[in-house]
């Protein structure tokens, strides 16, 4: 298995002509129209986009938690839009992490048992050094034996991403992961993203509407209407609103604009 | 509010299905042992009133009807034809064979018959006689033939011929006083005054001229002829069913205390439903505040909702259970049974309203506690986001109650289990009415009380089920704790349902074991194999049935007892004619149960009680010329018992009348005996040795067994609906907890947990919470069915406390196979939540 690539050339995951539609005939909506884009392993790379714009749709198929209409995924070498749910199940266990906006830790196991979870899925033993570098590099060491409900959100979010990492997977997936935090706990949690990528070596894709969140991000990758509308390296908040707007003035009829 | 209710109902009404069912069963069980004592009830009825055939009214006389009252009856206005029902009872006999005939005199006007003819026809002139088909078949007689009939002593010239006219249709099983044969009356006379006694009727059969007339008439009747009582036949009918009434209503008792036990069951389901659906709802309750609901509306609505969720379960219930009594009406007809049952449901007000306001009634009390916890739902927790409510803390008053009633209820049980083994001479039945009480009392005290305990045993389950289960048994052994409440309502169901199986099962054990050992005491073999007595006295068991014994699978050892007919002189008294008995002292140690059964040494004998002869008197025995004398050495066994060496003195041929018959310790001695039973009607049909009689501890426990064991199995059937039910709350529970962790489910799905792990995560947590259920249920009722047995059986002496350990086997096999099939239904919403959802934010 690929420990980690710090090599960009070659992507992590790849999407090609990936369509999907929700409804039939006149009433079907592309949520994505064909869409191409290469994520790079080793980096931090954020999805942006208005609402509605199929980010979130994007993630899901990217992940394997949805198929699509048509086109396809690969992970590495793998193709998810071939596996069934055994194999995505099997493909997430191993390969894939996962951060979501609401933590979704389990409320009744402590935070080390939230941790090592999906090794115990999998069945292998936890390597102490590697769970002591995320322990220690996202802060959790006094909060191992706390349940969730005795946690602030930084810290489940904290948590959530030693959850997603501890199994080395190729891609960490994180769906708006400040979006039910306070600005300074996001602030920390996206450094300990960053950190994550840069010291740890893993590759993280990232939604989020928020451009401070995007500006932490290696490369931010933007979409709307179903369609990749354009990228930004080395992204800063600045050069992210520009971006934004550029798409919301190409929404917006010319002859509307004030 | 009527409108926000009705949305709830609309919105959720899935989650109530199962507290639905969970009702709907409890009141179909109401229903249908309701129905059922109406349809006994009425079967009565038509039993009775058949045998008024199609008279109008029914007359009643303390003194009889005799020809001048009869005339007198007759010639009141408006009666057409009157008929007196004379009865008598006497022998009917044919070539060896004889039945007993309780017969009728052949009515004066055919439309006041009775008896229904078969075949053939009704006796005409004298000398006829019809008897029922069944009588005709056991003196294998027919139609045209001939039979004696006579007085119950065939030796006072009471025979007479008859001939055999024709057959009467069988009387139906509830119509006990119905005629087994019809006679003239000139037989019938003739017959009566042979035997000595007087041809008497104590009711008489009235057509009328117009029916319409009755009330009028039967004043007139009254009026005119003196000790007559005269009754519409539908009067007359419903007061010989009062009769039966009285022991309808206790059997109709007894069937719905275990439909109360059901809906109790019932009721915990649906107040956990409630609860959680309360919790899950907290959130609109809130906003339903925040925007201005008052706490009453608050409370009301759970309370409408209830309501007709109970009305419409219960109204399925009574549906469900009327199919299953009128399914009962089907297949009567079919067993032949033989009963004038109706063919159709009859439903009265009373069946109809009971199971409904019961299943309601039930309902809606059980909500009262969720619609209390609704109404704490503060407005503010509208603008919180929603979080799982806290755990509350256990209230004191919980704890105190708890404690009060295990302590109280407890400590009164044990003084009259105390009293009961103690003064073992007094009536129990004042130990056992305290003793029930004292028991409801400490059970609701542990029922109260048992938040303080399933967790903790679930908790201990579920640690063994997560070193063995891996993650899914991991997560379904804390999520099994997570609502301790609820999980401890859910195994409580199961518990009560459980725990009274097991009782039944333990007191079913320990009455076999304790019976097991009176029996010990009082037959000192397992079978004794007895000649029958024929008109010399003591009969012989033939060489054939020696042999058939031996070889009869199951028995062990046979050891013969010799008997021989002796003279016996003791104290100036002479007793002619007795049988004395004699066997190797070694051979009948070998065969006893226990052992230790002790036969006379040469030089003394065992005289029966009834002889009254002092120990140590001396008694002599004589065989014809020969004589012995012999000290008394008095024994339990009550015959006349010698050493062998004594009789042998005396010469003389013995004969074998018995075998005694120790049985392979691993033999059904119901198999055995009936096998043994088998073998002696075989041989007396080919051969034509005499059946001999079967005794014995074995034979006396086999009897004793079947009586228990059917006994346990109506308990154990009636109490099974509680058990389904309870059965129903653990899958409730699982689907209600399977949509309260949609999201969790989700993440864990996304996370790397197979579709078939989550299966086994919510199996896991099923049979956790129905072996919670079952074992406590169980341990709990083996405590009461051991101090049950005792308050009931202690003052009999030689109480044997038993564990019913197949029977506790199969309890847990049903709870493990149970909480497996609860989480199937659950298991399907789960897995149908996609990975996906973990990502939703609500």
């Amino acid at each position: 298995m690929t420990q980690h690539a710090p090599d960009t050339g070659s992507p992590a995951v790849r999407a090609r002509g990936l369509t999907t539609v929700y409804g039939e005939g006149a009433a079907a909506v592309h949520a994505l129209a064909g869409v191409d884009v290469d994520f790079a392993a080793g980096a931090f790379t954020a999805i942006m986009g208005p609402s509605g714009s199929g980010k979130s749709t994007l993630m899901h198929l990217l992940a394997g938690l949805d198929s699509a209409t048509s086109g396809t995924v690969h992970l590495g070498e793998t193709e998810l839009t071939k596996l069934d749910d055994d194999a995505l199940t099997l493909l997430r266990r191993e390969r894939v992490g996962f951060v979501f906006q609401s933590f979704n830790l389990l409320p009744m196991f402590t935070a080390e048992q939230n941790i090592t979870l999906p090794l115990e899925l999998a069945g292998t033993k936890v390597d102490t050094g590697w769970f002591d570098t995320l322990v220690d590099t996202l802060a959790l060491r006094e909060r191992l034996t706390h349940r969730p409900g005795e946690l602030s959100g930084g810290q489940q979010q904290r948590v959530a991403i030693a959850r997603a990492l501890i199994a080395r997977p190729e891609v960490v997936f994180a769906d708006e992961p400040t979006g039910n935090l306070d600005s300074r706990s996001g602030a920390e949690v996206l450094s300990f993203l960053r950190r994550s990528v840069r010291e740890l070596g893993r590759t993280v894709i990232m939604v989020t509407h928020d451009p401070t969140a995007a500006a932490y991000a290696d490369r931010v990758v933007l979409i709307a209407d179903g369609r990749i509308a354009g990228t930004i390296d080395d992204p800063t908040p600045e050069s992210v609103l520009a971006g934004l707007d550029a798409l919301r003035s190409l929404e917006t009829p010319v002859g509307t604009v004030a | 509010m009527r409108g926000f209710v009705l949305a709830q109902l609309r919105r959720g009404g899935g989650r109530l299905v199962a507290a639905g069912i969970a009702i709907a069963l409890g009141s179909a069980f109401v229903a249908a042992a309701l129905l059922g004592s109406d349809i006994v009830k009425q079967t009565a009825y038509n039993s009775v009133s058949a045998s008024f055939a199609e008279a109008d009214l029914v007359l009643t006389s303390g003194t009889g009807f005799s020809p001048e009252t009869v005339e007198s009856i007759g010639a009141v206005t408006g009666v057409e034809a009157v008929s007196p029902v004379q009865r008598l009872s006497f022998v009917v006999a044919n070539e060896g064979r004889s039945d007993y005939a309780w017969a009728s005199v052949t009515a004066s006007d055919e439309r006041l018959e009775p008896a229904t003819v078969e075949s053939g026809r009704l006796p005409g002139s004298e000398g006829e006689l019809a008897l029922t088909a069944s009588s005709a078949k056991r003196l294998g007689l027919a139609v045209g033939d001939v039979l004696t009939v006579s007085g119950f002593d065939e030796s006072e010239g009471t025979a007479r011929t008859a001939t055999l006219v024709g057959t009467l249709v069988d009387p139906t099983g509830f119509n006990y006083d119905a005629p087994t044969a019809v006679v003239t009356e000139a037989l019938a006379t003739d017959l009566a005054s042979a035997i000595g006694v007087d041809l008497y009727a104590e009711r008489a059969l009235v057509v009328l001229e117009d029916a319409r007339a009755a009330s009028r008439v039967s004043n007139a009747i009254e009026a005119e002829v003196q000790g007559v009582n005269a009754s519409t036949v539908d009067e007359a009918a419903h007061e010989a069913v009062v009769h039966f009434a009285g022991e309808t209503d206790i059997l109709t008792a007894f069937v719905l205390t275990f439909a109360g036990v059901a809906l109790v069951v019932a009721a915990i389901v649906i107040a956990n439903t409630f609860q959680v659906l309360v919790a899950q709802r907290a959130q609109m309750l809130a906003l339903l505040r925040c925007v201005g609901a008052t706490r009453s509306q608050v409370r009301r609505s759970v309370l409408i909702e209830a309501g007709a969720v109970g009305l419409v379960a219960s109204a399925a219930g009574l549906g469900l259970g009327t199919l299953l009594a009128q399914t009962a009406l089907w297949v009567v007809p079919a067993l032949d049974l033989a009963v004038p049952a109706p063919s159709v449901v009859t439903l009265s007000a009373a069946t109809v309203a009971w199971p409904l306001a019961t299943g309601t009634a039930v309902t809606v009390l059980a909500a009262l506690a969720p619609a209390r916890l609704a109404t704490r739902v503060a407005p503010l927790a509208a603008l919180r986001p929603l979080e799982l409510t806290p755990v509350r803390k256990s209230s004191r008053v919980r704890l105190v109650l708890a404690l009060l009633g295990v302590v109280v209820g407890g400590g009164i049980l044990a003084l009259a289990t105390f009293a009961a083994l103690t003064f073992d001479q007094a009536d129990p039945t004042l130990f056992v009415l305290a003793g029930i009480f004292g028991g409801a009392v400490s059970v609701t005290g542990v029922l109260i009380g048992a938040v303080y305990f399933v967790p903790g045993v679930a908790r201990m389950l579920g640690s063994l089920a997560a070193r063995a289960g891996g993650v899914p048994g991991k997560v379904a052994a804390a999520n099994s704790v997570r609502n301790p409440r609820r999980t401890t309502a859910t195994a409580s169901a199961l518990l009560i349902g459980a725990g009274l199986v097991t009782m039944m099962a333990t007191g079913a054990a320990t009455a076999r074991g304790s019976l097991a050992s009176l029996l010990d005491e009082n037959f000192p073999v397992d079978v004794a194999v007895q000649a029958p007595w024929n008109a010399s006295g003591v009969g012989s068991l033939t060489a054939t049935q020696v042999a058939a014994v031996e070889s009869t699978d199951g028995v062990a050892r046979t050891e013969p007892v010799e008997a021989i007919t002796v003279t016996v002189v003791a104290g100036g008294d002479t007793w002619s004619g007795e049988t004395a008995y004699t066997a190797s002292p070694e051979g009948i140690r070998a065969v006893s149960r226990t052992g230790a059964v002790e036969l006379p040494e040469p030089g003394t004998t065992a005289v029966p009680a009834w002889m009254d002869v002092m120990e140590g008197e001396t008694v002599t025995v004589t065989l014809g010329e020969k004589s012995v004398e012999l000290v008394n050495d008095p024994d339990v066994m009550g015959q006349l018992w010698l050493a062998e060496e004594d009789l042998a003195r005396l010469g003389g041929e013995t004969v074998t009348s018995a075998l005694w018959v120790s049985l392979e310790p691993d033999a059904d001695p119901r198999d055995v005996t009936s096998n043994l039973r088998d073998t002696f009607t075989e041989l007396s049909s080919t051969v034509g040795d005499p059946p001999a009689e079967i005794l014995g501890a074995a034979v006396e426990r086999a009897g004793y067994e079947e009586v228990i064991d059917t006994l346990l199995a109506i308990v154990v059937g009636l109490l099974g609906v509680a058990v389904v039910i309870a059965l129903v709350g653990v899958a409730n529970t699982l689907s209600l907890s399977v949509l309260e962790r949609r999201r969790e489910s989700a993440t864990l799905r996304a996370i790397g947990l197979r579709k078939a792990q989550l299966r086994q995560m919510l199996a896991i947590e099923g049979v956790i919470i129905a072996v919670v259920g079952a074992a406590l249920g169980a341990v709990l009722g083996i405590v009461y069915g051991w101090t049950g047995s005792a308050l009931i059986l202690g003052s009999s002496g030689g109480l044997r406390l038993a564990v019913p350990w197949r029977d506790l086997a199969i309890i847990l096999a049903v709870a493990v196979a149970a909480g497996l099939l609860a989480s199937v239904l659950p298991s399907r919403t789960a897995t149908r939540t996609p990975p996906v959802a973990a990502l939703a934010v609500d």
